[in-house]
């Protein structure tokens, strides 16, 4: 179950695209329509505070990501003016910290990575390419870099795979897109090229986000994606050198499902769908997935607008 | 933003969504009119959708020779085995509806006519496909519309009669009912449903002038249709709405001339497409009649048709009447096609597709269970959108033990409550009789001693080796109180080297080096011991030297009798000869001259090598032949033994610690814990407790440290530390694993980071109340580019330093007047216990964290000196010294207290006699060894609270100077004389005795209170001479009877002194209590 839900009154003009806790949930990130990314200070007992609107996007934002608490307060946004900026606090007060004119059309989606990698960044754009963006900290520049022709008729999420201890541990990002494929992504530092390790199906429609649980069981990675078609698919490995993945169905939505994420233990996934529910799922000990109870508040507003309730998910 | 022509003009269709084989179909039009190729045959082409982005110049993969020339095509995705692909349809000028098989089409293999048949009494100009792709609709001259079953292609029906004879130019399936279509005339606009057979429900938009060219339905709104006039003098597109057909919804006029084209997007309901016959493409918003955009067209020919590509929302394709096909996006199409960037389509960039937008619900979780949503939800009242965001924390149903944790840290610091809690956890009411339930119950007990500081006894009590009866302890106390008297100072030197001396007469006067107990045991042969060797060996554990003797003299065992005679009472000596002498019949006038003169014997002195230490390995091998011949049932005989008998505290816990070793491998884990709790080992503690749960090997381990006094965890406890608050922040207690994080001090990196987390997902300073700790991320900000911004790194609040190295120095000065004249140890411990027992309020509590953090180092050698006793008193070394309670402080003066702790032991071997007699007298010896350790770090610390108070005068601290010292406990201060400690220390005695020996809680309570009322009456009274001699002289009558174990005689003096004292008043302020506490002791 989960306690009584605390209302933030983001005050966005238009529709909402994202809203980002931070690792520690102290800090949200929302973005939209209207062009703007606010950011509000939470407390534990769900009193919410504006800290900051960020004005710098000439189109609507439709992502935010946050950095490891380890760079201080740092955020990107991704926007459909095909640009990523990157935003960071000095001393309460939060300023553009970078501009990156990265992508030829929509940029959907930015993700930092963790933060064993250092401070690198993607991006995901409907141009059908994945940005990387990585921080030198010898020359204090940001230094950027394109994987492309990742996805016919564009990418829609890309998130990064667990960091490692290990400093010879590959670097791993996954991506959706509308080809209806996921990808994997492994950088090869002979060449200092990402390469495409493994291609994963399982949707029949566009795939709209895949996420990788942070967190490594025993070595065994976990992939979850969700596609237009309402199937959320779990992708499953136990050694991620041999490139052997299993899927598994989870469950067909009856509409189409736009978003999975991952909580930062691993413990949780959510999933939320164009029927206006948003459901949490976790793992039991037996290692199957099943459904938090939980009081699905968002369909009430959609069951008045289209008047008719449809299946229950 | 790009187009691209085609290798040929004609008529096409897109893919239908759920098709696998995708692109475009183009055919020869109908009305195609060239006279230089008059002779060319017609043919039907395919152009996969990937050939549009990877070639610049397109051209059709496929291709098959036919007869028809169509006015439109049409292709169903209602796929089936048989037609995996779906089905085109065709209508032709010479009014035949052709149907073929797209699959075998696509795959070049040929063009197979599933059907052709000519219905119409005309040409057919228009053909569409239901949204189901069950139905196909043709329409055509004479106003006949003909509906066919793509699932079963034989005979057309009809849906009705038409009610005017204008041809059929165009007709569109609804995009949401599938029964439902609409066809337009030039004059008007019909609307079917098949439900309905018969005629058109509704007929409207028949405005004069306009000249109906084309339709499309809105794909969101099944009620919204568009049409469009190709009228050079009306060129207007209108909304209609079916429910409401008086009058168009809207109009709209982006066309000079007349327009040829309409077509509304699938993926956005917003964008619509049209063309016109001024050569213009326009894409414009139907909601607010703003132009978008529009693409560049070829000139000189007129455009047909536009049509939306369904597959992919941002293409569309044109159709001019001459000029080649032409394929446009929005968005790239890839390669370039050389010479056709004058024809790019163009659209505003402050428009935002639907199919580029982000979704309008999501959510994302954060450490501690924090969920945060974003949703959108519709407000009938205000007919408006809402975009809410919310914050809730996830809770899982299975609990890891929140509640037990926060319990436990709750009650940590408080002694009585921590000692209720390990008592209810050891006596919990349990229907399980078996072994490992008992020894279950031994394990929480053990811990409950070690946290109370018990001795021997209660350890041995709780090991179910010695009971603890009031009858046999107060005959024990009495037989005690009979020899204190005697006992002189100058006595047990004397009486050790007597016993040695008897010992080495037995022998051959040869110097024996001292060994441990264990390494002398480990020549024992266990095994072949009986019923009475185990009494025996009980017994010893017990102290009972008399029926140690009998045993040995019932077994006949008379010289092993005079031996352990000799050790521990030689007054038992005279009786062991005497038996002797009975039973053997010994009549020989030697024996009866030494058993007449044995009275006045003396020994002579001898040295004695001190004892050398035993390392590990050594212990364990010892251990280990110990138990190969130990019965394994008699386990806590074996760590009674080693309790009772090894002198030393570190060869306890060395010999725990192998033992339980040897238990641990062996399969038993219980009695391991049990072991290493005695040990003080936690990291093996937290090995063999895995029967336990997660929280409560936790708080064993947590109580252990505690007890310990370890100023660091170990690795063990820290990785479990660790775990457990990971299950915390899982299960959304942010607070309670920072409660339990905030105690480490100087952890590992990954402590660190873990106390950083815990505290910021708490809530940091403001919720927890707490100084931020250590920050182990190295903060280092990229610096900003554009535009430049260099500012200033941001510098976190660090942890309170600690405490500089010239605090340790200051305790420096103590130490020469320590080692000179150690003041008594047990003055400082009880006045410390006191403190403890009396809890600070809250505000003094936190006034006195920030004073210890910055008290100035020079404070500390200025209250040294007043420190010393002016009349120290060397404490009897036969008599066990009051239970001192260990308080638990915060760790730096846990530092301090750890270094200054080991200094007594130098002092106390500096007379190496003094040593001698503890370790020959056993269990007192030993039993004062640890106490002394104990006790002096006690009051080390204790003078650090009272500098720390001093340095920084407050009302609090004023207040609480005075309660402190009213409330001094017994033994009395240094200022008490020896005459008014004789008077206390019985006292305190008698309350120890009833307390140790208290089986019910309350009692135990009670007998504290009792005693902390007396010493907080009492003795200040003594020190500062307010009593009467008459009264005094009572006291010290009541004082002798408590000693001797006399309580009634105590009692009748202390109501002879309330009646005939004169200074009532000084004595009711002890008296009551005084009553009680010997009415407690009478029972």
């Amino acid at each position: 179950m989960t306690t009584v839900r605390q209302r933030i009154d983001t005050q966005h003009r238009d529709a909402i695209h994202d809203a980002q806790l931070n690792i520690y949930g102290s800090r949200l990130a929302t973005c939209g329509s209207d062009r703007l990314v606010k950011i509000f200070e939470v407390r534990p007992n769900g009193q919410s505070y504006p800290m900051a609107e960020l004005v710098g996007h000439s189109g609507p934002v439709w992502k935010v990501s946050w950095a490891h608490p380890k760079y201080g307060g740092l955020l990107a946004s991704a926007s459909y003016d095909k640009k990523v900026i990157i935003w960071n606090e000095q001393q309460g007060r939060w300023q553009k910290a970078y501009e990156w004119a990265a992508h030829e059309a929509s940029t959907t989606c930015v993700a930092f990575a963790p933060h064993q990698y250092g401070l690198m960044l993607a991006s995901a754009s409907a141009d059908g390419d994945i940005g990387i963006l990585r921080y030198d900290n010898s020359s204090n520049e940001w230094i950027s870099s394109k994987i492309q022709k990742c996805h016919e008729q564009g990418v829609n999420s890309v998130c990064w795979a667990p960091g490692s201890a290990d400093p010879a541990a590959k670097k791993r990002l996954v991506s959706a897109g509308n080809d209806k494929n996921v990808k994997i992504w492994a950088f090869d530092d002979a060449t200092n090229e990402w390469i495409l390790e493994k291609t994963l199906a399982g949707h029949t429609d566009f795939v709209r986000e895949a996420a990788w649980c942070p967190v490594t069981n025993n070595g065994q990675h976990t992939i979850v994606s969700c596609g237009m078609e309402g199937n959320l698919v779990l992708f499953r490995t136990s050694n991620i050198e041999t490139e052997e993945w299993k899927a598994k169905l989870l469950e067909t939505a009856p509409c189409a499902l736009y978003h999975s994420s991952f909580s930062p233990c691993g413990s949780f996934l959510s999933v939320a769908g164009d029927d206006n529910v948003i459901t949490i799922w976790r793992e039991n000990l037996q290692g199957q997935w099943i459904k938090v109870p939980r009081d699905n508040k968002e369909r009430e507003g959609m069951s008045q607008a289209v008047g008719a309730p449809g299946a229950q998910r | 933003m790009s187009s691209k022509l085609y290798s040929r003009s004609g008529v096409f269709v897109w893919s239908p969504r759920g098709i696998q084989k995708k692109g475009l179909i183009v055919a020869d039009f109908a009305q195609f009119f060239d006279p230089t190729a008059t002779s060319i045959e017609p043919k039907i082409d395919f152009l996969p959708a990937s050939e549009i982005y990877e070639k610049s110049n397109l051209a059709p993969n496929v291709s098959h020779a036919t007869n028809y020339r169509f006015n439109e095509l049409a292709w169903t995705s209602l796929c089936s085995d048989a037609h995996p692909n779906g089905i085109i349809a065709g209508g032709t000028e010479d009014g035949t509806v052709v149907f073929f098989d797209a699959d075998k089409f696509i795959k070049n293999q040929s063009l197979e006519v599933l059907l052709s048949r000519r219905d119409h009494h005309g040409h057919v100009l228009t053909i569409d496909v239901s949204r189901d792709g069950r139905w196909m609709a043709s329409g055509g001259g004479s106003g006949q519309i003909l509906l066919w079953d793509c699932a079963n292609l034989k005979t057309p029906f009809s849906p009705g009669s038409p009610n005017f004879p204008d041809q059929v130019k165009l007709l569109r399936w609804n995009l949401k009912n599938e029964s439902v279509f609409a066809s337009i005339s030039s004059r008007r606009v019909s609307f079917w449903d098949l439900r309905r057979n018969g005629s058109p429900v509704l007929e409207f938009a028949e405005i004069p002038g306009c000249d109906w060219s084309s339709l499309s339905w809105n794909p969101s709104d099944a009620s919204q249709l568009i049409v469009s006039s190709q009228s050079q003098h009306a060129s207007v597109i209108q909304k209609w709405d079916s429910r409401f057909t008086s009058t168009p919804v809207k109009e709209y006029r982006h066309h000079n001339m007349g327009i040829t084209s309409v077509d509304w997007n699938k993926a956005d309901d917003r964008l619509v497409i049209s063309s016109g016959c001024d050569g213009q493409v326009v894409i414009w918003n139907h909601e607010t009649s703003e132009v978008l955009g529009g693409v560049g067209s070829l000139q000189g020919d007129w455009i047909r048709n536009v049509k939306w590509n369904e597959e992919e929302p941002s293409q569309f394709a044109i159709q001019y009447f001459q000029h080649p096909v032409q394929i446009s996006s929005l968005t790239s199409l890839g390669s370039p096609q050389p010479g056709a960037d004058v024809l790019a389509a163009r659209i505003s960039d402050q428009f935002v597709p639907a199919w580029h937008r982000a979704p309008l619900i999501g959510s994302s979780i954060a450490l501690g269970g924090r969920l945060a949503t974003f949703w959108k939800s519709y407000d009938a009242m205000t007919q408006q959108w809402h975009h809410n965001v919310e914050i809730e924390t996830i809770v899982p149903e299975n609990d890891v033990g929140v509640n037990d944790i926060a319990q436990y840290l709750h009650i940590k610091d408080d002694k009585r409550n921590l000692g209720w809690y390990l008592h209810e956890r050891a006596y919990a009411p349990s229907s399980d009789t078996s072994e490992e339930a008992d020894l279950t119950r031994k394990v929480w007990l053990i811990l409950l001693a070690l946290q109370e500081g018990a001795g021997r006894t209660k350890m041995l009590n709780y090991l179910g080796l010695v009971e603890s009866q009031d009858e046999e302890f107060s005959e024990k106390n009495a037989a005690s109180a009979v020899s204190n008297p005697n006992i002189q100072p100058t006595a047990i030197p004397d009486r050790s080297a007597r016993s040695t001396s008897v010992v080495s007469g037995a022998d051959t006067d040869i110097d024996i080096p001292e060994v441990t107990v264990i390494e002398r045991c480990s020549s024992v042969n266990w095994s072949t011991l009986d019923n009475s060797g185990w009494d025996l060996l009980l017994h010893t554990i017990r102290q009972d030297h008399l029926e140690v003797i009998r045993v040995l003299i019932s077994s006949n065992q008379h010289v092993a009798a005079m031996m352990y005679a000799a050790q521990h009472e030689t007054d038992h000596l005279a009786m062991i000869l005497d038996d002797y002498n009975k039973k053997f019949n010994n009549s020989s006038p030697l024996s009866s001259i030494i058993l007449a003169l044995s009275s006045s014997s003396s020994a002579n002195k001898t040295e004695i090598t001190p004892s050398k230490q035993s390392s590990e390995q050594e212990v364990s091998q010892q251990i280990g032949s110990i138990l190969q011949t130990f019965p394994d049932q008699k386990w806590s005989e074996l760590l009674g033994f080693i309790i009772a008998h090894e002198s030393n505290a570190t060869d306890i816990r060395l010999a725990a610690k192998c033992i339980g070793k040897r238990w641990l491998e062996q399969g038993k884990p219980l009695r391991a814990c049990i072991a290493f709790l005695i040990a003080g080992d936690i990291d093996h503690l937290l090995l063999a407790n895995t029967s336990f749960t997660l929280v409560d090997r936790l708080k064993q381990a947590l109580i252990l440290h505690q007890v310990s006094k370890g100023a660091k965890y170990s690795d063990g406890l820290e990785k479990l530390i660790m775990n457990f608050a990971n299950e915390l922040l899982i299960q959304g207690a942010g607070s309670v694993a920072w409660n339990l994080v905030k105690w480490s001090q100087n952890g590992s990196a990954e402590m660190q980071e873990l106390q950083w987390t815990c505290y910021n997902v708490a809530g940091g300073r403001d919720c927890t109340g707490d100084q931020p700790p250590f920050n182990p991320f190295d903060v280092a900000l990229p610096r900003a580019q554009q535009p430049p911004i260099v500012q200033p790194t941001r510098t976190y609040q660090q942890p309170a330093p600690i405490p500089p190295p010239n605090l340790v120095n200051g305790f420096n000065p103590y130490n020469p007047s320590h080692s000179q004249c150690p003041p008594p140890p047990m003055d400082y411990s009880n006045n410390r216990r006191n403190s403890n027992l009396t809890p600070m309020p809250p505000s003094s509590t936190f006034y006195q964290t920030p004073s210890w953090d910055h008290k100035p180092p020079p404070t500390m050698p200025a209250n040294m000196p007043p420190s010393k006793p002016v009349a120290p008193v060397t404490p009897g070394w036969n008599d066990p010294p009051p239970m001192a309670l260990k308080p638990t402080t915060v760790a730096q003066p846990k530092q301090n207290v750890m270094e200054i702790n080991w200094k007594p032991i130098e002092t106390a071997q500096a007379p190496g006699g003094m040593m001698t007699g503890q370790q020959l007298n056993g269990f007192a010896g030993g039993y004062q060894n640890v106490m002394t350790n104990g006790i002096q770090g006690m009051s080390i610390h204790n003078q650090q609270s009272s500098a720390a108070s001093s340095a920084f005068p407050s009302p609090n601290s004023y207040q609480q100077r005075p309660a402190s010292a009213a409330s001094v406990v017994a033994p009395a201060p240094i200022q008490l004389s020896p005459e008014d400690e004789k008077i206390i220390e019985p006292i305190n005695t008698l309350a120890q005795c009833i307390i140790e020996n208290a089986r019910i809680q309350a009692r135990m309570e009670k007998a504290q209170d009792l005693r902390t009322r007396i010493q907080a009456e009492l003795s200040p009274r003594l020190a500062a001479n307010r009593l009467s001699p008459e009264s005094k002289q009572h006291l010290t009558h009541m004082a002798y009877f408590v000693s001797m174990r006399q309580i009634r005689e105590a009692q009748a003096v202390v109501a002879q002194m309330a009646r005939n004292s004169g200074d009532f008043v000084e004595i009711s302020s002890f008296l009551p209590a005084l009553k009680s506490l010997l009415s407690l002791a009478s029972h």
